[in-house]
């Protein structure tokens, strides 16, 4: 069974999961994009962002956004084996700015391997979920996408992700119900 | 022969703009949103028509308004509900409304109207889908609304000052645009020219609705009396349509600094090339001091109970006077007239006025500076931050764009005495006092300037590129990149502090809404306040022969 959702809907539900997984914002932030970023393509981002997130609760080791945010600062693609990570699809969509002009880049974990190209084009066989180590290296862009334009998000992963999601909300007091919205005259006019 | 003509004249600086007291001040212009719609309606002749009316005599049922573009048509699905008074509430945690509303892609088919009929009554409880650009609901002023009802069921018309008084039947008390609530994506339609303007189709649904609630009235008159009659024209135009908006609006401004740029680039932009002209002409002074008299009189007639707003009154009101002696006697044959009135006004007006005249100056000139609402809306896909730059960039950066932030103690109570957080509640934004309730933990990122402070001292000692800095301190990376936009966007930051004990969210509020088109802010506290849309505009069936403009003022 899976959910419709919009896409901006799943990148404000995986911003607040990251967050409430304990990532800091700037990196929630990124989850978000790079979620949304493989749902437009085809892939099961939100998925992947679950376990992910789950595999990695209350530490941010072996986690695939720190790799792909690091990976993308630099600006350098590391040689040789690196990782292992989990769900190491997750760290594609931060190749997409190391790509050269006309040429892609492919990820390869486990038994799978993807490739990404400069204009944000993806294609490949799924990537474990798991942890796996994982290899980067030069490739031919892969053809234009089609993009989509609807999330269609498993029960398991949005349930997963609103439970994350749902760390960041204060509970509700006497305090912030009188006074946290201001409320104050009546409505009723 | 442009030389000639204009004189560069800089872009006022983001320090000066965007502060909070000043984005306070803001009114709505020729780059509001409204007025962009309808504006565009206007020149490209849209059609509108009520493809279905099925309201019952309890005014309960469901209506559907098309409006009919060059390309596509987009539809109004209205439900009127008969709401219990002791049901009716503007706040977000509201579960029934008078009416409520979604603008459907398209024109819907009855199997469209059941599927909607089931949800969107519900708000944020049910569902829509990628066919809906927006959702909606509105509540009915109760004292104005059984007025009108009962002068027009025995044939007469209402009260033209209580109308005054009020200026509204409805007021939204949320309008949902771009992917909430499983609504379509900003991306899916930012494409199509009637909508790639930003909250054009916020505005077009505003403007249906409004359309629909007269048309409620008067079939409530009606079916109360045989004899009941239609409102008279110009006292029908004089309703606008009410709005509620709460603090769920301020973290937006901080959400969107690209498009907040934009919209404050355009309207900038617009200011210094009018103020750039050599010389003005009979017709454009005439339109100038014919606005500027309109907006005196809307100064005078707007009113408030919030001591916060009657204080700026008072200012506006004042400056206004002010400004319409100043014209009498102003030399506007002289070079650079604009200009000389902006420097006058800047020595002399409140920042009520100042800014009442920035959006002044704009009004003779649409077709100089119309053309810049093409530049308002803004892509807000993923910002890669340029790890490759030296810290030092960063350090510099800071200093640029938040100096006063570094002047601040922000270990004084009162500069962080706020705590912005979402509850867990309504799931919505809601603003905390730091020292009486345990908050940190649910901190939102609301607060650029402090932010900006505590990067600039953890930056010390610090040196090489930022991607080696963003490694060992990833919970600056929010920030980072906010800096990076920033650089290339001068307005996209709000350089003051959010978080101060005495910050007024209406202040953004206000900002946000006066790009709208909004007019007649009235804060009912620090943290929500009413407004009115489309008040004097034109209804649907009157824009082929109307003015797009004309009625954002009142009449002289």
């Amino acid at each position: 069974m899976t959910l419709d959702l919009s896409l901006g809907e799943v990148q404000a539900l995986s911003l607040k999961a990251a967050r409430g997984a304990g990532r800091p914002f700037g990196l929630a932030e990124e989850a978000a994009f790079a979620t949304r970023f493989l749902i437009e393509r085809g892939y099961d981002g939100a998925g992947a962002l679950a376990a992910l997130l789950q595999a990695t609760d209350g530490t941010d080791a072996r986690c695939p956004l720190a790799l792909g945010v690091a990976l993308s600062d630099s600006g350098a693609v590391l040689e040789g084996e690196i990782g292992p990570v989990v769900c190491p699809l997750m760290v594609a969509p931060f190749l997409v700015g190391l790509c050269g002009a006309g040429r892609g880049l492919s990820l390869r974990a486990g038994e799978g391997v993807i490739s990404i190209g400069v204009d944000g084009a993806m294609a490949g066989s799924p990537l474990p979920t798991t942890l796996a180590p994982l290899i980067i290296t030069d490739c031919a862009s892969p053809a234009a996408f089609m993009r989509q334009t609807r999330a269609q998000v498993s029960q398991e992963a949005f349930a997963t992700l609103t439970v994350f999601a749902a760390r960041t909300y204060a509970p509700a007091t006497e305090e912030s119900r009188a006074k946290g919205a201001g409320a104050g005259l009546s409505d009723n006019d | 022969m442009k030389e000639l003509t204009h004189t560069e004249v800089a872009m006022r600086d983001p320090q000066v703009v965007m502060k909070l007291k000043r984005m306070g001040s803001f009114h709505q212009s020729r780059l509001s949103f409204m007025r962009i719609l309808l504006r565009r309606m206007k020149v490209e002749k849209w059609a509108f028509s009520c493809a279905d009316w099925s309201v019952d005599a309890r005014g309960v049922g469901h209506a559907v308004y098309c409006a009919k573009g060059p390309e596509r048509t987009y539809s109004l699905v209205a439900f009127a509900h008969d709401l219990p008074p002791e049901a009716r509430s503007d706040r977000v945690i509201a579960t029934a409304w008078d009416a409520t509303f979604a603008l459907f892609d398209g024109v819907p088919g009855p199997e469209d109207i059941e599927r909607l009929r089931g949800n969107v009554p519900k708000q944020e409880a049910g569902r829509v889908s990628g066919r809906e650009l927006t959702l909606s609901r509105a509540n009915r002023s109760v004292r104005l609304w059984e007025h009108v009802v009962e002068r027009l069921a025995s044939g007469q018309q209402p009260d033209m000052e209580l109308v005054e008084s009020v200026g509204y039947l409805m007021r939204t008390t949320a309008v949902y645009g771009s992917a909430k609530f499983g609504a379509a994506d900003r991306a899916e339609i930012a494409e199509r020219p009637e909508l790639s303007a930003p909250f054009q189709a916020e505005m077009l649904t505003v403007f249906l609705i409004r359309a629909f609630v007269m048309d409620l009235v008067e079939h409530m008159a009606r079916m109360r009396s045989e004899g009941a009659v239609a409102l008279n024209p110009a006292l029908r135009r004089r309703f606008g349509i009410g709005n509620s908006t709460g603090l769920g609006m301020a973290p937006f401004l901080m959400n969107h600094p690209r498009l907040i740029h934009n919209w404050i680039a355009a309207r900038e932009w617009a200011l210094a090339e009018v103020r750039g002209l050599a010389r003005a002409s009979a017709d454009e002074v005439a339109v100038f001091r014919g606005y500027a008299a309109r907006a005196a009189k809307n100064a005078a007639e707007w009113q408030s109970e919030h001591p916060i707003q009657q204080a700026k009154l008072a200012d506006l009101r004042r400056d206004m006077a002010v400004l319409l002696a100043e014209l009498e006697r102003f030399d506007f044959g002289a070079a650079l007239p604009w200009d000389r009135l902006w420097r006058w006004s800047e020595a002399t007006l409140s920042l009520e006025g100042q800014e009442q005249l920035a959006a002044l100056l704009l009004e003779p000139y649409g077709a100089i500076v119309d053309c810049a609402a093409g530049c308002m809306a803004a892509d807000e896909g993923p910002v890669r931050i340029d790890g490759g730059r030296d810290v030092n960039d960063l350090r510099a950066l800071i200093e640029a764009v938040h100096p006063d932030a570094l002047a601040i103690d922000w270990d004084a109570p009162e500069e962080q005495a706020r705590v912005w957080y979402v509850s867990a509640e309504k799931l919505e934004p809601r603003l905390g006092e730091r020292a009486e309730e345990d908050l940190d933990d649910y901190a939102q990122p609301l607060c650029p300037a402090r932010d900006a402070a505590a990067l600039h001292a953890a930056l010390e000692g610090e040196i090489g590129p930022v991607a080696g800095f963003l490694l060992r301190h990833p919970e600056h990376r929010h920030t980072v990149r906010r800096l990076q936009i920033a650089e290339a966007h001068e307005y996209a930051e709000v350089r003051d502090n959010t978080t101060h004990a005495e910050m007024a969210p209406i202040d953004l509020l206000r900002a946000k809404l006066s790009f709208f088109g909004a007019t007649r802010f009235d804060p009912r506290s620090d943290r929500w306040l009413r407004i009115t849309m489309f008040q004097n505009a034109p209804f649907p069936g009157e824009l082929a022969d109307g003015d797009p403009d004309d009625w954002s003022y009142p009449a002289p």
